[in-house]
């Protein structure tokens, strides 16, 4: 079979290839650990319960102020915190006389990590206020409650699992990255370098049909998509059973068998991603100009997935079938604990295998153009 | 048996070839002679099928061994795994791959180079694969593309033997050179192309008598009609 015969040969040379293993390897293993990182900040962040240090200037004047604070988990510190609060000297004065009693809020808005804090230290001042007023008007025999006409309760509907698929919202945008940086190098490398080396002519005039080449070629780019896709689940998976990140207070952890999921849904990405790489490569001049074109196209998931993650977007049905996007969705759903009908699956898959036979028959033919083969 | 007919090329609005027309029988070596830009490269291209001519057709009896231009090695590759390679994509099995590459090996003189990869080969290392490739599956008809070019003068012998030895095993081997040399060294026909037609075609003897000159230079020099492009 003169298909195993390419398939092994550019499987070898690319084993054999610094460059096209790194790539294939550094991103697997450094992007879910970046995502742990945010995730870790994250949970840090996150971590209202705990105590929280607070720098207040003129705690003398508010004496009942600062004792409510520290009965709520806030530690009271001299100085250096990263927010603090500074009670005016009138406080004691203004208070006594029923008068609003100045207190500042100080903190950098430019650090995010400072908002957590700002939102805890200003609901715990508003939550005393309100009861320093209840007391107040029950003193002059009026119900707290004429001073409260609506009165809001939050219920959160969103499930743990949902939460968590908030939370992760970047995770399907590493995932979909993964499957267009593996076998990024290996793509360019048998279609643009080959023709730049002067091998492509060689390798023509072989009594192989441009079919035999194209397909064994991208059997041995798929080939290092697989592992490379295979190595960032495992990577995240791991990454995500991290102590840490319990603090979110959401179940984030993969289950085996959410990693073997996202992997049986991701796979159809996995063999498109090359085929369309191996197309745009044979269009580019030169290696240099296919590396360029590749690494734009990285971002094409990156698109729809920041429009899913930053904005509730409506899943429509024909978002099912296109490729990439379809992948995103699905990922959405499973992080989301919401079950995956085998026919909505088997959709996204057949079109993405669609649209990949479709990269791989084009490039063959292409192969036939005398502009594409000696590279004018 | 290689028989061009009236084969016409043209990228864009710049014609490479014009008319080229000419018959390469088995069991001798027949030269391409031109100089640069006077096509051989393009028509050689239609030859073995990587160029569709705009005119014309060509004729091929038996399989073809190509050694282009450029040879294209994979630096990561040994010289062995090319051959294999090469073998493997003419349709052999792996066993009679193997087989043949340790053949090509012994025959080309590579037993020296034959696991190292091709990253380090000098230009005549380079070619002797290359040709070792075009020979893989012992084809009945060779075509190669300034063969001896850029060789220095051990490798150029050794490659001028080659191509002698493959016309004595009776194969059609055409090759395309701008050196006049090569013509008296090895080759039986001669087929002389300037801006792309064939201007004579026949045995250097043939040449000679017809322009009555008797260095092959001078007769060349008066049927291509300019001394330019001339490499020496």
């Amino acid at each position: 079979m003169k298909v195993l015969a390419v398939f092994a040969k550019e499987a070898l040379d690319a084993a054999r290839d610094r460059r096209s293993l790194s790539s294939a390897l550094i991103y697997s293993l450094f992007g879910p650990l970046v995502l742990a990182m945010a995730l870790g900040t994250l949970a840090r962040s996150r971590s209202d319960d705990g105590p929280l240090s607070l720098a207040v200037k003129g705690a003398e004047h508010a004496p009942s102020l600062v004792q409510f604070l520290e009965q709520n988990g806030i530690e009271i510190v001299p100085s250096g915190s990263l927010v603090s609060l500074s009670i005016s000297e009138d406080y004691a004065e203004d208070f006594r006389a029923s008068r609003s009693a100045k207190v500042e809020l100080i903190y950098d808005a430019s650090r995010s990590e400072s908002r957590g804090p700002v939102q805890r230290v200003e609901a715990l001042i508003q939550r005393y206020g309100v009861q320093v007023a209840g007391l107040r008007l029950s003193a002059r025999g009026i119900s707290p409650q004429v001073a409260q006409p609506v009165k809001l309760a939050r219920i959160d509907r969103s499930t743990a699992a949902s939460r968590a698929a908030l939370t992760l919202g970047t995770f399907p945008i590493f995932l979909l990255m993964a499957a267009f940086i593996s076998a990024m190098n290996i793509a360019i490398d048998t279609t643009a370098g080959e023709r730049e080396r002067g091998s492509l002519e060689p390798l023509l005039v072989h009594a192989a049909s441009r079919t035999d080449l194209v397909a064994g070629k991208w059997m041995a780019a798929v080939l290092f998509n697989v592992l490379g896709m295979g190595l960032t689940l495992l990577v995240s998976f791991l990454v995500l059973r991290w102590d840490r990140l319990e603090k979110l207070d959401v179940p984030v952890a993969l289950s085996p068998g959410d990693a073997l999921r996202l992997f049986v849904l991701l796979l159809p990405l996995t063999l498109f991603a090359p085929a369309l790489q191996m197309l745009i490569s044979l269009f580019a001049r030169s290696f240099k100009e296919a590396q360029t074109y590749l690494s734009l196209l990285i971002f094409l998931p990156v698109i729809p997935g920041f429009l899913f993650s930053l904005q509730r977007i409506d899943t429509e049905p024909w978002m099912r079938a296109v490729p990439v996007l379809a992948e995103q969705v699905l990922i959405g759903d499973l992080l989301r604990g919401q079950a995956i009908g085998p026919a909505t699956q088997l959709i996204a898959a057949a079109a993405t295998l669609l649209a990949t036979m479709l990269c791989l028959a084009v490039t063959a033919r292409m192969l036939r153009h005398e502009r594409i083969v000696l590279g004018r | 048996m290689i028989e061009a007919r009236q084969l016409q090329k043209r990228f864009g609005s710049k014609t490479a070839v014009e008319d080229v027309s000419f018959r390469a029988p088995d069991g001798c070596v027949t030269a391409l002679l031109g100089p640069n830009g006077a096509g051989k490269t393009t028509s050689l291209r239609i030859l073995y099928g990587l160029l569709h001519p705009d005119a014309g057709s060509v004729e091929v009896d038996g399989a073809l061994g190509v050694l282009p231009d450029t040879a294209g090695l994979y630096a990561r590759l040994t010289a062995r795994e090319h051959l294999r390679y090469a073998a493997r994509l003419q349709g052999l099995s792996a066993k009679e791959a193997d087989a043949r590459a340790g053949v090509m090996i012994e025959r080309l003189g590579m037993r020296e180079i034959a696991d190292r990869p091709a990253a380090g080969f000098s230009q005549g290392e380079r070619r002797k694969v290359a040709l070792g490739r075009a020979l893989i599956h012992d084809p009945r008809n060779v075509v190669l593309d300034e063969p001896t070019n850029g060789l220095d003068v051990p490798a150029t012998r050794a490659m001028r033997r080659q191509v002698r030895e493959l016309a004595e095993a009776g194969k059609c081997v055409l090759f395309s050179t701008h050196i006049l040399q090569e013509v008296a060294a090895v080759c039986n026909r001669v087929v002389i192309l300037a801006r792309g037609r064939v201007v004579a075609e026949g045995t250097p003897d043939e040449l000679l008598q017809r322009t009555g000159r008797t260095n092959l230079e001078d007769a060349f020099v008066q049927l291509i009609g300019t001394e330019e492009g001339l490499g020496g």
